[in-house]
């Protein structure tokens, strides 16, 4: 059943055995197991739960629809785009369909420093075959990569770098390049045609536009969450209250702990809020005259380079180099230049452009914190981080002129531009600070990390406050670290293992 | 065009704090100034309004300084004497290279907010999509069948 904040009876009050708070990746799961197993489940969202058929490839339309604050919500220092889903599904509605398992070498590192002999390789292994058999998860063909992914291909492999194409939850894809603004054909698997229906055929009920603002506590018990029912314009139109004897909150690395803090729950560790990890991304383009290129078309993101990446080959930049495209309202912002010699220049050359997402696995974290009525993302590059970052574009530039490119540019401002492998230098003191580089993040991790010890770990080892016996996390705020790689199925995982836990405590 | 029932579109929230004629003005020229031409045409003053009742409503009242703090801190901080807005065109250009490239992190901040979200307002416009030889959505374009969910529909 779907009961929608917008068009339910407020005062809404609910009684069930679970209310799960976010239907993405973490939630949607959790929600689905306990339900399949017998359990009565309230399946929350804040935003709207927005259909294949009403997705209509359209930014002006879809970012406000599928992305908080519209896709423009930044850091405190506007320094980096905070860009996460708000709709049934989360942001698994809007990424780019990357399936990665946490690699090994990052599983023995979190089961090592922080206690967590539960994330043992072996014992994830299980968990994830499970979540890729329901989403569907298979190669990318080679043939099915576009111009774009090509160039990135080939440039990589002139230059003898390891790199692959991605895994990706997909069934059917007609590659119509929109994954961004939510997938118009069910191709995507998505918790929000995966998991929730799941949840919802198992007997959960599903109650989109319901923002939640706090959970409720007794002593160390939970004992439910309450909040508002949104009007299609988001306003507050009626309270919302749900008791329940379990609490899951899986709204993200951001909206998580911001419900937490808001809600004074206790954390001894001090921790919560805290090891904010954001794959910081920017973006390298290369320009091959004369061709068409399309970035826009196809697959968006077909193939990777993971020769500078320390989680998949022990490399100290700790880089993963991305074939992607964003459309024109969002990759437009990232061309340097001013006025009308630039938007000449831009028409003239966009179709002329491959472009790669130079992703940074952040050694230095930020903290989220409770600002009036919303979170605050604070996040600063580290001067460690940013040297890391250069290394990224530098490379992602000479991939470029390998694979024949007259020029590369990265995201900086002002512009910096490359015509050979000599002027790479250029990239070696590229300045990172705040207003100097587009930076995006799409991977929000931390903020509730999962730890074997109280006074460090804000969330026991199976994604429980510490201080309470109910009280659950089951999202991208578990990670121990940034994954280095596309963090979906890490969720996922992590997700089952939370999901296991509640059902064996009966 | 899009055969999506318009009820199921986003209703814009009502904003929480608007900008005033004076910074509708800036914001049209830093438009221009920005995008180059065409700016006019695209109404970027009210398309950047309606992206900012977007955001959460402490950052609404946030943003709505921004233009009036870039055009005034111009006549304190930049070797001109005037504001922005009373520039000629050469020294508008010159001075938001001069904010652009300032050592005061919060000049560049300040310039970078408002071209993000001038830029982003023009571009999603589908007026400009030809400009950039984007073909802009497959639906209304390019008709193939909507897959049936794998579990069926959530219900």
């Amino acid at each position: 059943m779907i009961v929608k904040g917008s068009e339910a009876k407020a005062p809404l009050e609910v009684k069930a055995d679970v209310v799960v708070v976010g239907s993405g990746a973490g939630g949607a799961l959790v929600a689905a197991r306990l339900a399949q197993a017998g359990r009565t489940v309230a399946l929350v969202e804040a935003g709207p739960h927005v259909t294949a058929a009403e997705m209509t490839q359209t930014e002006r339309e879809m970012m406000p629809l599928l992305y908080h604050e519209a896709g423009l919500r930044q850091s405190e220092d506007g320094s980096i785009v905070v860009l996460h889903g708000r709709a049934v599904g989360g942001s698994t509605l809007v990424n780019y369909l990357d399936c990665f398992r946490t690699p090994d070498r990052l599983l023995w590192q979190w089961a090592d420093t922080r206690a967590l002999p539960e994330v043992l390789p072996e014992r994830m292994a299980p968990r994830f075959a499970r979540v890729e058999e329901v989403l569907h998860v298979q190669d990318t063909d080679e043939s099915q990569l576009n111009t774009n992914n090509r160039k990135l291909k080939l440039g990589g492999e002139r230059l003898g770098w390891k790199g692959a194409t991605f895994r990706r939850n997909a069934n059917l894809c007609y590659g119509s390049g929109f994954c961004d603004l939510g997938c118009a054909y069910n191709a995507k698997q998505s918790s929000a045609i995966t998991w929730v229906p799941m949840a919802t055929a198992a007997g959960a009920t599903l109650y989109p536009e319901t923002r939640i603002e706090r959970v409720l506590t007794v002593g160390s018990r939970a004992v439910g969450v309450e909040g508002v029912l949104l009007g299609a314009d988001r306003q507050p139109r009626g309270t919302a209250r749900f008791m329940a004897d379990l609490v899951v909150i899986a709204g993200g690395a951001v909206e998580t702990p911001f419900l937490l803090l808001r809600s004074g729950v206790v954390d001894r560790s001090g921790q919560l809020g805290h090891n904010l990890w954001l794959h910081p991304a920017t973006a390298v383009v290369g320009r091959f005259p004369g061709e068409r290129v399309v970035m826009t078309d196809g697959i968006k993101q077909g193939w990777y380079i993971s020769e500078f990446s320390w989680v998949l080959e022990e490399h100290p930049a700790d880089v993963l180099l991305e074939g992607v495209a964003a459309p024109p309202g969002m990759s437009s912002i990232i061309y340097p230049g001013w006025g009308e010699a630039r938007r000449a220049e831009l028409a003239a050359v966009f179709n002329e452009l491959a472009a790669t997402g130079v992703l940074l696995r952040d050694h230095t974290p930020g903290r989220v914190e409770v600002g009036e009525g919303r979170p605050k993302v604070h996040y600063r590059l580290s001067d460690d981080d940013a040297a890391r970052l250069r290394v990224g574009m530098a490379r992602t530039a000479e991939a470029y002129l390998a694979a024949g490119a007259s020029e590369a540019a990265a995201a900086t401002f002002p512009g910096v531009r490359v015509r050979s492998v000599r002027d790479l230098r250029a990239f070696d003191d590229v300045p990172c600070g705040p207003g100097q580089l587009a930076l995006f993040t799409f991977h929000q991790m931390g903020t509730a990390r999962l730890g074997g010890r109280r006074d460090r770990d804000v969330c026991d080892p199976t994604g429980r406050l510490w201080a309470y016996d109910n009280l659950h996390v089951a999202d991208s705020s578990l990670f121990p670290t940034a994954s280095g790689v596309n963090p979906q199925l890490t969720v996922y995982g992590l997700a089952e293992m939370v999901a296991e836990s509640l059902l064996a405590r009966g | 065009m899009l055969a999506v029932p318009p009820e199921l579109r986003a209703a814009v929230p009502p904003a929480k704090a608007r900008f005033d004629d004076d910074d509708r003005a800036i914001l049209a020229a830093l438009g221009r100034a920005t995008f180059g031409e065409g700016a006019d045409a695209l109404d970027l003053p009210d398309a950047v309004q309606t992206m900012v009742a977007w955001l959460d409503d402490e950052r609404q009242g946030l943003v709505t300084l921004l233009p009036g703090l870039f055009d005034e801190l111009t006549r304190v901080l930049v070797p001109t004497g005037a504001r922005w807005l009373d520039l000629d065109p050469e020294a508008r250009e010159a001075a938001l290279v001069d904010w652009e490239t300032s050592a005061l992190a919060f000049r560049r901040q300040v310039l970078q907010g408002l071209r993000q979200l001038l830029l982003a307002a023009a571009y999603v416009n589908p007026a400009t999509f030809a400009q950039l030889g984007y073909a802009g959505p497959w639906k209304g374009r390019i008709e193939v069948p909507v897959h049936p969910p794998r579990f069926g529909p959530a219900s």
